[in-house]
């Protein structure tokens, strides 16, 4: 008896609710998983390539002299709190970004600087990570994102040029991404991927990366199938096609 | 007329201004002390009605997805809010009567929230999200018309609101006015009133018991 009444009454009340706001459909499509992939290419592969490069700048920057320390972009934000720890203001985290450098350059064989809070941009997120010299101008970065659960591997082969200016090389990626609803994303490149920096001219500003040039792709998996996939390529920092799995 | 004598006009005029608003409540209160004593002292009524205009407002935005400058995997996959629903507000009352022109009403109101949830990845059904706003609002209520079976009234009130959906919550102060309003009967009633305010925007109905 107690359930009719209570069903009746839902039932009067459904008739007579009023609708208040049209519903949004929001289905996964081509334009979605495009912005997807897009966002994992800048935030974890120009974001790191970009960590990679202000690192450079940070060993740079120690060993020039103080009238070239002046003319640096780095000029007044980088602060020695012993032989093994910097702190840079440069960021936009709410804390600075912390370097762990273990007392050594970058360029030396062996070198492993932990970076904590690098955060320069408002469109990309927080990255920690661990930059490791792996030879002959190349270096393996661990990336992890503190606030998504994302960790990836890029690996970066400067181009032999003096002083790496311009800054520019290889790099290659694989990461990975996991969500509490269950899906998980695996990004790596597909073939030979290229970057450049554009020198800037204004010397109080670090240089910005602006060409990318390769194939990324982004196989996304839900109860161990793959549900949705997205391969991009870009062409001098543009993106110039775009597949998914739902064109 | 000189300066030394204006602001001695205002102040005598603003008096018998005063005056003349306050001589039929004094007489109104003398007629109302000789008349007949209160047939009900107190009253209940519940109703239901009006478009919740406030908080189809306040909760507008709760169900479109949140605003980010980055795509991630969980907001890809999120679910997303067909068309929301409001029950409109469902009040009860208890109501004080201290004179037979005056009386406060002391009242609970619920709007119920709802909308069906979908699945971005399949655009299947997954379930509702439900809510409800729901206010506390305390009355006064002037009757200018007393006869044994119809009434008219006049109210206004103010109080609070409390109310969650689609992981959205507000408290915000509630005020609302009935600027003309009709109970049909004597210890058992019907009413049908216009309303503006918070609660709700144009009829309500309902009925009650005075006791």
């Amino acid at each position: 008896m107690m359930k009719k009444t209570l069903l009746y009454m839902a039932a009067l009340l459904s008739l007579f609710s009023c609708k208040v706001d049209d519903g949004s459909v929001n289905l996964v499509d081509a334009t979605s998983l495009r912005s997807y992939g897009n966002d994992v290419v800048l935030s974890y592969v120009m974001n790191g390539i970009d960590l990679m490069r202000w690192m450079v700048e940070v060993d740079r920057f120690g060993s020039l002299s103080s009238d070239e320390q002046k003319e640096s972009p780095l000029y007044g934000t980088v602060l020695h709190l012993d032989d093994n720890t910097l702190e840079i203001n440069g960021g936009i985290s709410s804390q600075p970004i912390r370097v762990l450098t273990g007392g050594k350059s970058l360029l030396e064989e062996g070198a492993s600087w932990r970076v904590e809070n690098f955060k320069v941009s408002y469109s990309v997120p927080e990255l920690n990570a661990v930059v490791s010299a792996a030879g002959d101008r190349t270096w393996e970065i661990s990336l992890e994102a503190p606030l998504a659960s994302v960790e990836a591997e890029l690996t970066v082969v400067l181009d032999d040029t003096p002083g790496f200016v311009p800054f520019s090389g290889e790099f290659s990626v694989s990461g990975r991404e996991s969500s509490p609803e269950g899906y998980i994303s695996e990004f790596c490149n597909d073939g030979r991927c290229v970057f450049g920096y554009l020198e800037s001219t204004d010397e109080n500003t670090m240089p910005v990366l602006d060409d990318i040039t390769g194939t990324v792709a982004v196989d996304i998996y839900k109860d161990g199938k793959r549900n949705d996939w997205c391969i991009l390529t870009y062409s001098k920092g543009a993106l110039e096609e775009c597949l998914t799995s739902r064109d | 007329m000189d300066k030394k004598t204006v602001p001695g006009t205002f102040a005598v005029s603003a008096v018998v201004f005063i005056l003349m608003f306050l001589a039929p409540a004094a007489v109104y209160g003398q007629d109302m002390e000789e008349a007949s004593p209160l047939p009900f002292r107190y009253e209940v009524r519940a109703g239901w009605g009006g478009f919740p205009l406030w908080d189809a407002f306040v909760f507008n935005d709760a169900s479109d997805p949140a605003f980010s400058s980055l795509t991630t995997l969980s907001s890809l996959y999120a679910d997303y809010n067909g068309d929301v629903y409001m029950t409109g507000t469902i009040s009860t009352e208890f109501v004080f009567h201290f004179k037979k022109w005056f009386s406060l009403a002391l009242g609970m109101g619920y709007n119920g929230i709802f909308s069906t949830t979908y699945s971005s990845d399949t655009g299947a059904r997954t379930g509702m999200d439900c809510g409800a706003v729901v206010s506390f609002l305390p009355q006064v209520r002037f009757s200018y018309l007393n006869r044994d079976y119809v009434r008219l009234y006049s109210s206004i009130g103010a109080g609070m609101s409390l109310g969650a959906f689609a992981g959205s919550a507000a408290c915000m102060l509630s005020f609302q006015m009935v600027p003309i309003g009709v109970t049909v009967g004597k210890k058992v009633f019907g009413f049908f009133e216009t309303g503006i305010g918070t609660q709700y925007v144009g009829c309500m109905a309902g009925i009650g018991f005075r006791f």
